[in-house]
């Protein structure tokens, strides 16, 4: 009976505690200030666009493209093999949906740059270490694989290389956005994430 | 940050370890507490023995508090925790068939196997039909899955239902706790019986 | 006293629990609790400042230059402090951010580096913290 009484009494008082704290079903970064610093400064998150070219052509199925773009941007030119995360819904809603698979290297990208270095921090910090960025975003993306050509006299075999994976690059994308509305609607929607359901257990 | 699950793959026999160490210390804990015993899980609801009610209602709040402190200090990530899907129907049904069989049978599924283990045949009768219970219900289950399935509400939780913070919703849990179990001491002084176990 | 006698043992374990609580809620050198709550200005996009607002921006303003480039307007030299950005969390820089009375505005030609920094200075409960961003420049 005493040892009850003073269970009672202790638990109630943990609960005044916790009664007063803020807590919220939001998450925190498990991350250390420090380390996150050191590793979003450094080169390793950046990807540039002539290596997330190369995933696209290869369909490689280790690398997520996120587009935080708002949906009506996204409609109008995608990436081909991108999903649309807009970045208020990242922060909003609980990431792990699209961001839990370990094995996966999640790429952001938009077209300004804040949002996508935004994006990594916040990946990073919740403790999503395969985060990268595609460095300049959207803009560069176009820049480079629409738009460059390749104007010297001779070509290297590495250069060769390059430009020819640009050019399927280009290809597929010039390919994507150019389907009419309602079918590239109904591709874009196949790609579009389940929420990953974690297996449960009963009593 | 715990679960550690989220930063390892644990070997299949590391998990089954952990849940043979984890289910030996709970039927530990039912049988010192007395609940082999038929008579003191019926007494719950005839009130002469709420003991029930103390252990099981302690342990939710003590899990409650303990996971948000530990949520709160960054121990432990509450968003990796499951939360039990819903199902309006099935809870309110199965409810309804669990009670009739617990005050029946004098036992619920866990302190059924509590009391096998110490060699009772009606515990051993009673898992029994328990078994027989799951394997109807899997047999039955095209023809009542839409009612099994029906009221789908999602793994909620009471606090965001009802729109209290967690903390908040903690502390009117634990009120209400400390409530219920000064009614349950009321009861078992107005409903006492002889104590029988000295009989057995 | 003699209840604190025979209560002690709850005692104990609630001041315990305390201090714990108070070491989590008041720690500078970690990230706050709920890390949607102080990553949002950087979803309705208030944190992203122009030149022509500083000047109608109340409080102590602190600029802070993290790039290569200096801030091109001479008007701000006064309240501009030089950081890398490797060194932003440095004991006597972050002393200087928090001790600030009145905004804070991170300033790079490297935008994506200023973002990163708001970002982490935000999580770690740094308030009226803002991004400089050039007028009309390239984004």
């Amino acid at each position: 009976m005493e040892t009850g009484r003073k269970i009672c009494l202790l638990l109630i008082l943990l609960s005044l505690i916790l009664a007063l704290l803020p807590l919220t079903s939001n998450r925190s970064f498990t991350a250390k200030p420090h380390a996150l610093l050191a590793g979003v400064l450094s080169n390793e998150t950046s990807l540039s666009v002539d290596q997330v070219a190369e995933y696209i052509v290869k369909e490689d199925s280790t690398i997520q493209l996120i587009d935080l773009r708002m949906p009506e941007e996204f409609r109008k030119q995608t990436i081909p093999g991108a999903v649309n995360i807009p970045y208020t819904d990242l922060i909003s809603k609980d990431p792990d949906i699209w961001l839990g698979n370990k094995d996966t290297k999640s790429i952001f990208y938009s077209d300004n740059d804040p949002e996508q270095s935004f994006a990594l921090v916040y990946a990073k910090g919740l403790g999503y270490n395969n985060s990268f960025v595609m460095s300049g975003g959207a803009g560069e993306w176009v820049r480079t694989i629409m738009e460059t050509r390749f104007t010297g006299e001779r070509i290297t075999a590495r250069e060769n290389a390059l430009f020819e994976t640009r050019r399927r690059a280009g290809e597929m994308y010039t390919t994507l956005n150019s389907l009419p509305d309602s079918l590239k609607a109904g591709f874009l929607e196949s790609r579009k994430f389940s929420a990953k359901k974690l297996d449960g257990g009963c009593e | 940050m715990a679960p550690l699950s989220s930063y390892f793959i644990f070997p299949e026999w590391l998990n089954m370890l952990t849940a043979f160490l984890i289910g030996t210390a709970f039927g530990f804990a039912l049988e010192q507490a007395g609940f082999s015993s038929s008579r003191k899980l019926a007494g719950m609801f005839y009130g002469y023995d709420t003991t029930v009610l103390k252990v099981f209602f302690t342990a939710a709040i003590v899990a409650l508090i303990g996971s948000q402190f530990l949520g709160y200090l960054g121990i432990l990530n509450l968003n990796q925790v499951y939360v039990n899907e819903f199902y309006v129907a099935s809870s309110i049904i199965g409810g309804v068939i669990m009670g009739a069989g617990f005050i029946m049978g004098g036992f619920c599924p866990g302190t059924g196997l509590s009391a096998l283990s110490i060699g009772k045949i009606d515990a051993m009768v009673f898992v029994a039909g328990g078994f027989a219970g799951a394997f109807l219900f899997t047999e039955t289950y095209p023809l009542i899955e839409k009612l099994a399935t029906s009221g789908y509400r999602g793994p909620v939780k009471i606090n965001e239902s009802i729109g209290l913070s967690p903390g908040l919703f903690t502390l009117l849990l634990t009120v209400a706790a400390a409530g219920m179990f000064l009614v349950a001491e009321i009861a078992e002084r107005k409903f006492a019986r002889p104590e029988i176990t000295s009989e057995l | 006293m003699k209840l604190l006698k025979q209560y002690w043992i709850v005692l104990a374990i609630f001041i315990l629990i305390i201090v714990l609580v108070l070491i989590r809620t008041f720690s500078t050198g970690n990230f706050r609790y709920d890390a949607v709550k102080w990553a949002e200005p950087s979803a309705t996009g208030s944190n992203i400042i122009y030149e022509a607002q500083l000047d109608s921006m109340s409080g102590n303003k602190l600029l802070i230059d993290l790039g290569a480039e200096p801030v091109s307007d001479s008007r701000f030299s006064d309240i501009t402090v030089k950081m890398e950005p490797g060194s932003i969390l440095d004991k006597q820089n972050i002393k200087l951010i928090r001790k600030n009375r009145g905004p804070v505005i991170l300033y790079s030609d490297n935008t994506s580096e200023a973002a990163k920094i708001w970002m982490i200075l935000s999580e770690m409960g740094v308030k009226g913290l803002y991004i400089l961003s050039d007028d009309g420049g390239n984004k």
